[in-house]
Order: structure tokens, then sequence, then C-alpha cells
């Protein structure tokens, strides 16, 4: 299999294509980063789509230092952060009547058999209790149980020592734990 | 919870990585197994951990990867444009100068506008004359020397000098003279 750095140096070049084999391999890796960052589908895809043109835009500050994935991790992670940022203040200005509404609306879509991606119920749960984590701790849950990661990767990634990557995967696990305790039905 | 107690649980996610070596990893698990505090703790967190692994790996919905596809490539097409829009602030940007916004607007109107300058001259201000048939038609060597001659020999007979006012016509000498 061709290297992902010889596809970056070709999109350098100007070659377009180069990147779309790019996409190819790597989307569903960035879409699941942000599916377990943001939360909803929708969301995600756009997070997504977005978080691959803005690495395609800034291919040129590729160093080839890191992977193109490790890279391409720190892009997505960026674009997702400033969702929620995005998502916080549009929720902020929602008047309770319309956020009462909204939460019906999103009670609706996910009872929707082709917007279900979370098929069961535990699996619901634990992506509620992971979306009110803190972004840190997501991401480093994301990283490590989801996308495989290893800590030294991780460490790479969030530009941190592994011990600080440890320290806060174990506060998240912590905080999960008594989470989907406290969510679990009685 | 003792201090020991408090170590082995927040080093909990360390027990799944390499980082710690054997022997810590071994006075951990034998404190585990006397603790029982401890020990209910981890395997809750444990079971946390292992939850989280078993979680199913997103789908992306169809199409989205030929929809990132085609924003690439009509972003391609559009940096194309951005580049005759501004070569030099484009190149400044390949050279990894950075240039500030204002600067790259300004470079854009005095490239365009240079540019402007040089097409106006060229359309407008450039010499129509044809030039000599001499010089389009450039003659054999052999013709050039003999016409040459012919020349130097008529205006060595006709030449006419004029005192009164050297500075002006110093040389007045009509075709025919050459004949």
């Amino acid at each position: 299999m061709i290297p992902d750095e010889i596809y970056v140096q070709k999109t350098i070049e100007g070659d377009a294509e180069a990147f779309n084999e790019l996409v190819q391999r790597h989307h569903a890796r960035i879409y699941g980063l942000a599916y377990r960052m943001l939360g909803n589908p929708d969301d995600a895809s756009d997070a997504a789509q977005e978080a691959f043109l803005e690495a395609y835009k800034s291919i040129q500050s590729f160093q080839f230092q890191s992977k193109f994935v490790t890279w391409m991790y720190r892009v997505g992670i960026n674009v997702c952060q400033q969702y929620k940022r995005k998502s916080d203040a549009r929720n902020r200005t929602l008047t309770s009547y319309t956020k009462d509404l909204r939460d019906r609306e999103g009670q609706y879509v996910n009872h929707c058999p082709d917007r279900l991606l979370l098929k069961t119920e535990r699996d619901q749960l634990i992506q509620h209790a992971i979306s009110q984590l803190p972004s840190k701790q997501q991401i480093v849950i994301t990283l490590f149980y989801m996308q495989q990661l290893k800590y030294r990767e991780i460490a790479e990634l969030l530009d941190c020592s592994e011990g600080t990557v440890a320290s806060r995967l174990n506060t998240a696990v912590r905080n999960l734990k008594s989470k989907l305790e406290s969510l679990q039905p009685h | 919870m003792s201090l020991d107690c408090k170590q082995v649980i927040e080093d909990f996610s360390l027990h799944q990585d390499p980082a710690l070596t054997h022997q810590e990893k071994l006075e951990r698990r034998q404190h585990l197994i006397e603790c029982e505090v401890c020990r209910n703790e981890y395997e809750q967190m444990l079971h946390t951990a292992v939850v989280l692994e078993s979680l199913p790996e997103p789908v992306p919905p169809p199409g989205l990867v030929e929809r990132i596809q085609t924003q690439i490539r009509q972003t391609h097409r559009r940096s194309i444009w951005d580049f005759l829009a501004n070569p030099i602030a484009r190149i400044l940007v390949a050279m990894k100068l950075g240039p500030h916004p204002t600067f790259v607007n300004y470079t854009a109107m005095l490239f365009y506008l240079m540019l402007t300058a040089f097409m106006v001259k060229l359309t407008f201000f450039s010499s129509t004359e044809t030039p000599p048939v001499a010089l389009t038609h450039a003659p054999s060597p052999h013709v050039r020397l003999v016409r040459l001659a012919d020349v130097k020999h008529g205006s060595l007979k006709s030449v006419r000098i004029e005192k009164e006012k050297p500075s002006e016509v110093p040389i007045q000498s009509t075709p025919s003279d050459f004949h």
C-alpha cells in the first residue's frame, strides 16, 4: 500500500485527486471521532467534511514529522471543538420553549429508523454520558478506546506528556462511570 | 482509603498501557487482591472501559466521501482562479511569508494596474510604422556591398557643406544626389 505521505506530497504539488485518496482512507476515523465528540450524525458529517476541507487548505503546513492520520486527527479535533463552541452559543440563545421543542424533535429524530445510528438503548446512554464529559476527556476516551491510539500517539497529537494522557483518561473513565451510574434507569 | 489505595485507583488507566514496569504492575495487582475497596472500584472502572471498547463503530452516512471529494475538487479549481486573481500574493504565501491581507489587496491592485498600463501602451502607443524594405527583405551580402559602394561614391561627389548654420543642418543631401 502506498504510504499516506506520498499522497500528501502529491497534494502539495497540486494534485487534488491524491488528497481524495486520503479522504477515502481516513473518512471513517474522522467521522467516528466527530460522532463521539458531537453526539449526532448530522453534525458529525458536517464536521468531518469541514475537517477534510480545512486539512486540504492547510496541507502546506504538514511538516512530515508525524503521521498524516495523527495530523488529520488534530485538525478534526479543532474543527469539532469549534463546532461545540458554536453549538453551545446557539443553545444559550434558545428560550426554554424552543429548547423544549427541539428536545422533543430530537427524541423523534432518534426514533427514526433511517437516522438511528446507536442501535441499543445502552449505546445511546453511553454516548449521552460521553457527550456530558469535558471536551479534553471526551477526546482521550475517543482516541484511546474507540480509535485504538497508543498513549504516545495521543500525547503527540494533544501536545502533552504521556502521564497527562494517562491521568486525563483515568479521570474520564471515573467520571463516565459515575455518570453512567446516575443515568441508568432504576 | 489510604494513599496507596488512591494511587492504585489513580493509576488505573496505566494498567492498560505498557508504561508501567512489570514490577509496578505486580505491586498494584497484589494491592488489588488484598484491598476490597480498591478491587471494587477497579472492577467498576474496568467494566466502564470494556463497555467503551465494545461500542459499535459509527458508520459514516452513504455519500459522505463523494460529498467531501466533490468539495475538494471545487476548492482546487477555485484555488487556480485565486492564483490568477493575485499571483504575487500567492507566490508569497507559497514561500510561507504569510502576507497581511491588506498587503495582498494592495499587491493585487498594483499588479493589475501595471498589467493594464502595459496593455494600454502595447495597444495605443506602440510604433505602427512599417520598417524599411531593406530591413524586412534583407538583400544578400553581395548585393549589399554593391549598394553601399554606390552610396559612398555618390555622397562623396555631391555633398554640400553649409557653413552658416552648421548646428541645424550640417549636411544636406537629396535622394537624387546618390544617383
